[in-house]
């Protein structure tokens, strides 16, 4: 999953940028309000997380925008302003979710997991598919009852791919979705990483889980 | 606690009772005076016309009067008494009143009769005419005096009565003035009362009412000076509440900062150069809190006016020098260079580390705001005895309502904020409050991209100081 963090205290962007990635989502950041509707209207991102005072460009005035615009990304706005007034603003102005600094981390990662989820129409944080569990907040897969381990780029994958269940995914909607802006990748790279999924996932004698359309792209489910 | 109402009211009653009592008392005095003039006329007239029934006849030398009156004549009590005092005829009722000649001195009067009545007497002296047969040439002619009196009681009755009906008219009047001024005062008053009304139901969520002006000429003023107070304090009100707003959104900022690092690295376990990269920006953040927080306490004892202002001679181009040394650094680092003008050499008499404070801050608003590459022009002179110091640097020309509002606090150039920590735009607003505890002025100009800062000293000295 990918996000926006558009903060511009550099020290709290940091180490927002760097808690979400080790949370396994592919994060771009800017301290510009300007060039964070930027980011915003060219990718699609999962989810904004969005300060608003910000320079070049109010959080309020960017958000307007990026509505007008049609961005359906959800917004997740992060603000000292702790008045409902300001809590209602924000809402009334299209943001998904309102958070008062200071806060906990482990509540911000709730609440990003909550909103990303929101987007796919998943209310469960665990998804089945056939035999397959996925706990996205454990972050743990199990076949039959047994582990996968798998790595942080697998499980992205994984994720994005279950949270479109019976749905064809492309490459290009998957390189979106989980490599930040300006990743440097080859065309195979998903590739080799949906084929290393297949084979921690789907072993001998296990129904395939990853199907391959060709010249489309990939559909996740039970029966191909 | 006393009420208007009631003063004005008891000093209406107070004041129509004494002048209904003033009248009162003129009005019985006239009455009573006139009541008895035409008594005492009535009773002169009756000794007249006795008078003119007195005959003298000289017998001899010796004086006979032939008093034709009879002794109950009209039923009046009259005496006559002759040169010598002796009573030539004296009334039946006279007698059977008691009347006692000795008690009538004077030509008018009151007595009392013997059963305690009171009586009025009147006496008319004349001479009586003597038979011209008997005349005794050159002898003086006898003086009779006839004294009338008559029973008084009907006048003190009446008298009386006129002072029961003043007194009851003077009593009824003042309850009912009491009444009708308090009426009035009451209508008068409610215009007072609904004010009042107002106000008391004002509150610090409702300091941006106005009271509408009122009908009544007395009031305007006072409420006239009720909204202008109103108005300071809903700006006063707003003005604190942005700034807690503010103070509150300055340390959230930082404060997130430091417990998302802090809860960022102890996610997992780290490799010590990862720790030791946390603790340098939570360090580095902790700082810019210890920062602001000390400028907001410098900030508060200025406006409780407890910095304590010791003023000596301080060498100007010396301070700018050592105040431009921590900046040279970062201004060489954005290409930014420093001119330096100054036309005055001397020292001014300030409190030095008040000074130092401003024109460090002013340098590292220069240095960090200004358009780079460039370069910051540093300029002292004299002006009527003041010293100026003007700092000037290439900037983006701000709106007329953004210069008058630079010194405000937590103001930024940037309305959508530029930063948090360092620039969290208290320096000038620091500046502003520190060149006026040492009793100087500070002002900002932005014009075609040119930035300026001017601070006035006084306390200027020709004297050049060690620095």
């Amino acid at each position: 999953m990918r996000i926006l963090v558009v903060e511009d205290y550099q020290p709290l962007r940091a180490a927002l940028a760097k808690g979400l990635r080790e949370a396994g989502y592919a994060v771009d950041e800017t301290g510009d309000g300007a060039e964070g509707l930027w980011y915003a209207t060219g990718n699609p991102y999962d989810l904004i997380v969005l300060d608003l005072m910000l320079p070049g460009l109010d959080g309020l005035t960017v958000l307007d925008r990026l509505r007008a615009a049609g961005c359906a990304s959800h917004v997740l706005v992060l603000t000292a302003r702790d008045g409902v007034e300001d809590r209602v603003e924000g809402l009334d102005h299209g943001a998904d979710d309102y958070l008062v600094k200071p806060f906990a981390f482990p509540e911000l990662l709730a609440r990003v997991r909550a909103l990303v989820r929101r987007g796919y129409q998943a209310k469960s944080p665990v998804i089945h598919v056939g035999d397959l569990e996925i706990d996205l907040v454990a972050r743990r897969v199990a076949r039959r009852g047994h582990e996968v381990a798998l790595t942080a780029r697998e499980f992205a994958i994984l994720e994005f791919l279950a949270l479109r269940t019976g749905q064809v995914v492309t490459r290009t909607e998957l390189w979106d979705h989980l490599y930040e802006f300006g990743s440097d990748g080859g065309s195979n790279v998903l590739d080799v990483y949906v084929g290393y999924l297949r084979r921690k996932l789907e072993g001998e004698g296990e129904a395939k889980l990853i199907h391959t359309r060709r010249g489309q792209g990939y559909v996740f489910a039970e029966q191909g | 606690m006393t009420s208007i109402r009631g003063r004005v009211l008891a000093g209406a009653i107070a004041t129509a009772g004494m002048v209904l009592a003033a009248s009162g008392c003129a009005v019985y005095v006239l009455l009573r005076a006139s009541l008895l003039g035409e008594f005492d006329a009535g009773l002169q007239l009756q000794a007249r016309s006795l008078a003119a029934m007195v005959e003298a006849h000289v017998d001899g030398g010796r004086v006979r009067y032939h008093p034709e009156i009879p002794e109950d004549w009209q039923g009046m009590a009259y005496v006559l008494r002759g040169a010598d005092g002796g009573i030539i005829v004296r009334s039946a009722p006279a007698v059977a009143a008691g009347l006692d000649p000795g008690a009538t001195v004077g030509v008018v009067g009151t007595l009392r009769l013997p059963n305690g009545a009171p009586a009025r007497f009147a006496t008319w002296i004349f001479t009586a005419a003597a038979e011209a047969d008997d005349a005794v040439p050159g002898a003086p002619a006898p003086t009779i005096a006839v004294t009338t009196a008559r029973a008084a009681d009907g006048i003190e009755l009446a008298l009386s009565r006129l002072r029961w009906v003043l007194a009851s008219v003077t009593a009824v009047a003042c309850v009912v003035a009491g009444v009708v001024m308090g009426w009035i005062l009451t209508r008068a008053l409610a215009p007072l009362d609904q004010l009042a009304e107002r106000i008391a139901s004002l509150d610090d969520r409702s300091l941006g009412t106005r009271l509408p002006l009122p009908e009544q000429r007395e009031l305007a003023p006072v409420i006239s000076r009720l909204n202008a107070l109103l108005a300071g304090l809903d700006q006063a009100f707003a003005k604190e509440k942005s700034f807690n707003a503010a103070i509150a959104h300055e340390l959230r900022t930082p404060l997130a900062g430091l417990l998302t690092t802090i809860e960022v690295c102890r996610s997992r376990e780290r490799a010590p150069e990862e720790y030791r990269e946390a603790l340098a920006s939570c360090q580095a953040m902790a700082g810019e809190l210890r920062a602001m927080i000390e400028r907001l306490l410098l900030l508060a004892k200025l406006d409780a006016g407890l910095v304590a202002i010791s003023p000596r001679a301080v060498a100007v181009p010396e301070l700018l020098a050592d105040c431009w040394a921590p900046q040279a650094g970062a201004a060489a680092a954005r290409g930014l260079a420093a001119h330096w003008s100054h036309g005055h050499a001397g020292a001014v008499v300030t409190d030095r580390e008040c000074l130092r404070m401003v024109i460090a801050n002013l340098l590292d608003n220069a240095v960090s705001h200004a358009e780079a590459p460039g370069t910051v022009h540093i300029a002292t002179c004299d002006q009527a005895g003041a010293l100026v110091i003007e700092v000037r640097n290439a900037a983006a020309t701000l709106p007329p309502s953004a210069v008058g509002r630079i010194f405000d606090r937590f103001w930024r150039g940037d309305a959508a904020r530029a930063a948090t920590g360092r620039h969290c735009g208290l320096g000038l607003s620091l500046c502003h409050d520190l060149v006026a505890a040492l009793g100087g002025t500070i002002a900002a100009t932005s014009v075609d991209r040119w930035f300026t800062v001017t601070v006035r000293l006084p306390g200027l000295s020709a004297t050049k100081v060690a620095a």
